[in-house]
């Protein structure tokens, strides 16, 4: 390698924070000590900036000239020229407006069919419920942080029994008298409980509850605050909690929560 | 190969269908992100304007290979423009409650959107002064840092020893130009 050569790659290594710490403070010594060395470095440092600049300015353009392109489009509303029309235009009736008014006319009809067609296929909250909702398994006598108690366990019959108010009961009993984040299992279950019975806007809280601390039932009470919004008919909110889902790499319903999004952005 | 491996296929190799599969992305991006922005305390304006940063960094980070393709670029997208949105929202005081879920990737760019139309030309013009292919390499090496053997490949050179030294030789080539052109480091300080 040149000398020259060297130096730059050096140069640019060294603005790009890409040195060990030795090498670091050999060339900022030198650029102290060496005021051509320092002009030279900032020399480079302006040429790399160019580069970044002329980067940034090309793809700034490409999407403004899409954007414009697609403004443009949206604008201009085509109409086809008649096609045979050699004899003289009618005084009451000139073909060239009749034209225009067929090709208005059909447009309209050609746009309000797509807006319908459209209404027709995009699923609702409540169709993406009734699709994705599934019932989660009971828990088992001990699990998670829970104490096996009484109370536990005859709600878990409860919950198995589909007798979801008086399992709703038992576990509430469980956190009035210890309330707190250790209970993110209590609160999840309580949760689903009232999901099953039908009160999804019940269930909410609850389920938010899990989410204050790091536990094992984080995503899954992520999930089903997505159903439960989805069963509310809070569209917004599931878009917002389905969001978060689908950019957790882990997630364990992340594929569906993107098949949602696509049918509720649609 | 779906329509998110074309696009990025198409942005990593500048494959002359990058546009239209751009647009396609802007279509069918553009109203999702707008009803988000007007439904969170934005107006059509603030629409745009996010939609616009969205798509540059979405962009940037396909092609510096930030963007894994772990979820797909309109999940991608959006999850930016919310970023980028509640950091505006942030900045002026209208939003406090933010966690920095949406930060995965993004990064801001340079204020090039408050250059003069003057300084965005003389830049362009410095560029195009640089013979066939120097503009990708530098951009490709510097602006998203590729590896030699990764331009070599791109490229279509020998091997990474002539990248490397196409890459000096236009590296100095602009640097002689920079060096010349007068008044262009006061632009770019104030960047």
């Amino acid at each position: 390698m040149k000398n020259n050569e060297y130096e730059i790659d050096i140069i640019e290594l060294y603005l790009k924070g890409e040195l060990s710490e030795d090498e670091r403070l050999a060339i900022a010594e030198r650029i102290a000590t060496d005021s051509d060395f320092a002009a030279e470095v900032a020399l480079v440092k302006d040429t790399l900036k160019t580069v970044n600049v002329g980067e940034n300015l090309r793809v700034r353009e490409l999407f403004e000239n899409i954007a414009a392109e697609v403004k443009d489009e949206k604008t201009t509303i085509p109409l086809e020229p008649p096609t045979v029309s050699h004899t003289p235009p009618a005084v009451s009736n000139p073909p060239f407006f009749k034209w225009v008014a067929i090709g208005v006319g059909v447009a309209l009809l050609l746009a309000l069919a797509a807006y319908f067609v459209d209404k027709a296929n995009k699923a609702t909250p409540a169709d993406l419920y009734a699709q994705y909702y599934e019932v989660y398994p009971s828990p088992s006598v001990a699990r998670g942080n829970v104490d096996i108690n009484t109370m536990w366990v005859e709600g878990i019959e409860f919950y198995e029994n589909g007798e979801y108010l008086k399992a709703v009961v038992n576990w509430e009993s469980i956190i009035e008298e210890n309330d707190g984040e250790g209970n993110y299992l209590t609160y999840f279950y309580i949760g689903m409980a009232l999901l099953e019975n039908g009160n999804a806007a019940d269930a909410i809280p609850y389920l938010q509850k899990v989410l204050i601390s790091d536990n094992d039932y984080r995503q899954q009470a992520e999930w089903y605050l997505v159903m439960a919004y989805l069963k509310t008919g809070e569209g917004g909110l599931a878009i917002l909690q389905l969001q978060q889902i689908a950019i957790n790499l882990d997630h364990y319903k992340r594929v569906e929560a993107e098949e949602i999004l696509r049918e509720l952005q649609k | 190969m779906n329509t998110d491996q074309q696009l990025i296929a198409a942005i990593l190799t500048k494959s002359s269908d990058e546009h239209t599969l751009l647009k396609q992305l802007y279509i069918d991006n553009q109203p999702t992100i707008n009803r988000f922005i007007l439904s969170h305390q934005g107006n059509e304006a603030d629409a745009d304007d996010v939609f616009q940063e969205g798509l540059i960094v979405l962009y940037q980070n396909i092609a510096a290979k930030k963007f894994r393709g772990d979820s797909s670029v309109s999940t991608y997208l959006y999850a930016i423009c919310k970023f980028i949105w509640y950091k505006k929202l942030r900045q002026k005081g209208r939003y406090t409650d933010f966690e920095a879920d949406y930060q995965h990737g993004v990064e801001d760019s340079p204020q090039v959107h408050l250059m003069a139309t003057e300084q965005r030309q003389l830049i362009k013009k410095l560029l195009n002064q640089l013979e066939e292919g120097c503009r990708d390499i530098l951009t490709l090496t510097i602006y998203y840092d590729h590896s030699m053997q990764e331009v070599a490949e791109k490229m279509g050179f020998k091997n990474e020893q002539n990248a490397r030294n196409k890459k000096y030789k236009c590296l100095k080539r602009l640097k002689t130009l920079v060096q010349n052109q007068r008044g262009l480091r006061a632009i770019l300080q104030q960047l």
